[in-house]
């Protein structure tokens, strides 16, 4: 009775340090999930910052081009307006101000005066480099959410992030794979 | 009589058998040499101090005592410094005789080498091949980096103590370029990017690596080169201590 009793608490003590292993794991997934979403706002806020300088500069040699400016202004706008959002509502405002940045980057094509500007090709540079981070920080984010989301769907652990309602996280991804891409640049 | 035939038949197969050795290694050298001389490179026989090079980046030469660094091809291939050498490092193995009495005895470990320098100090990151026991430590110690490929994470191990740096160098295309030569992998190590295989130097695949490495440093991200910014240390010196 009593080696039945100790292989009982035994089982239940291993138990138990399961538990709370994989409970502490998926507390530090989601603060590593919370720590690159930081790192990928703190590059979408560099863009944001990039933004102005770049449209003046563009603008300075192709003022006519105004519906363009406008949709990058506007986007930005909105893109900005989301800022405090959680990944997925800040998908659709984001990948609108990638597309419009498209568009400004297809007007500075034409252009020979301002893909000559070292003002523009030194912000055009910065941008490039920005989105190359982006791109990166979407990356390693998307992988820590799908460990995470792993766990919380695979047995054993699915029953510990059920009993402590640990929920999906949410990807991010930006809709439009052009806007995704960071503007091709020959970087010296 | 018949003793001290079997005693001589010994020496002489011992001797004959250090001969041959002793051929195969000189004949060996040679082809380095004759390597190195073809490739614009320079070939040093031994100097132990280029390990300097990594003392103060952990990890990769840490190991065992007495290091040694022989058979070395060294020079400036596609505009980086590369260094190709035979590594040997030592440790004690305890072993049990017959007695059930334990001895130490001096083992030597043979690696060969392939380094190129990338122009910027990084973090340790290696990708080495999966192996069972490599995939079941990892499993266990959660220590494994694993990306998004499936296939990729099946055939390489990938440590870093740094995952955002390890996920941003290990893009698609530095995936792809590694599971095209899936035997190899490497390890970023301070300045240097470099392959580090068992036993000596195989002219065989040195040309492959040397490409692989370059083209691996070709396809590291400019934002990850920014962020480590320009590489403060000097060229490998060899051979000049």
């Amino acid at each position: 009775m009593t080696t039945v009793l100790i292989i009982v608490a035994a089982a239940a003590v291993l138990v138990g340090v399961a538990v709370i292993i994989s409970y502490n794991r998926f507390q530090s997934q989601r603060v590593l999930i919370a720590e690159s979403w930081k790192q990928i706002d703190v590059e979408l806020q560099r863009r944001f910052d990039l933004i102005p300088n770049l449209v003046e500069t563009v603008k300075g040699y192709a003022a006519h081009e105004r519906s363009v400016f406008e949709a990058v202004t506007a986007a930005r706008t909105n893109a900005v307006a989301h800022k405090g959002d959680a990944p997925d509502a800040r998908q659709e405002p984001e990948s609108v101000l990638g597309r419009a940045l498209g568009g400004l980057f297809a007007v500075a094509e034409s252009y020979p005066e301002v893909k000559a500007s070292a003002n523009f090709l030194d912000l055009q540079k910065q941008l490039s480099l920005t989105e190359d981070r982006i791109a990166a920080g979407r990356r390693f984010y998307n992988g820590n959410v799908r460990a995470y989301n792993t766990r919380i769907r695979t047995i054993p652990s699915n029953l510990v992030a059920s009993a402590f309602h640990f929920e999906p996280a949410v990807f991010f991804e930006l809709a439009d794979p052009a806007a995704a891409q960071a503007p091709s640049v020959l970087l010296a | 009589m018949s003793s001290w035939l079997i005693v001589i038949g010994i020496v002489a197969l011992v001797g004959g058998l250090a001969y041959l050795s002793y051929r195969a290694n000189q004949a060996r050298v040679a082809a380095l040499r004759a390597f190195a001389l073809r490739h614009n490179l320079y070939f040093t026989e031994r100097d132990d101090s280029l390990l300097a090079r990594w003392e103060v980046f952990a990890g990769a030469f840490d190991e065992g005592f007495d290091r040694e660094a022989r058979n070395i091809v060294h020079g400036v291939w596609e505009g980086r410094s590369a260094l190709l050498f035979e590594y040997r490092f030592h440790t004690m193995e305890n072993t049990t005789n017959g007695q059930g009495q334990m001895t130490q005895t001096k083992q030597a470990h043979d690696r060969a080498v392939v380094a190129l320098e990338t122009g910027q100090v990084y973090p340790l990151l290696s990708v080495t091949s999966e192996n069972l026991f490599s995939r079941m430590v990892g499993r266990f110690t959660g220590s494994d980096i694993n990306l998004e490929w499936e296939a990729f994470n099946r055939e390489f191990t990938v440590r870093c103590h740094d995952r955002r740096f390890a996920t941003d160098v290990l893009t698609q295309p530095m995936m792809e370029l590694l599971m095209r030569e899936p035997r190899t992998g490497w390890t970023l190590c301070g300045p240097d990017i470099m392959l580090i295989e068992q036993g000596d130097l195989d002219l065989n695949t040195m040309l492959v690596t040397l490409q692989l490495l370059t083209r691996s440093v070709e396809l590291l991200p400019e934002h990850v080169k920014q962020a480590a910014g320009p590489s403060a240390m000097s060229p490998p010196s060899v051979g000049l201590t």
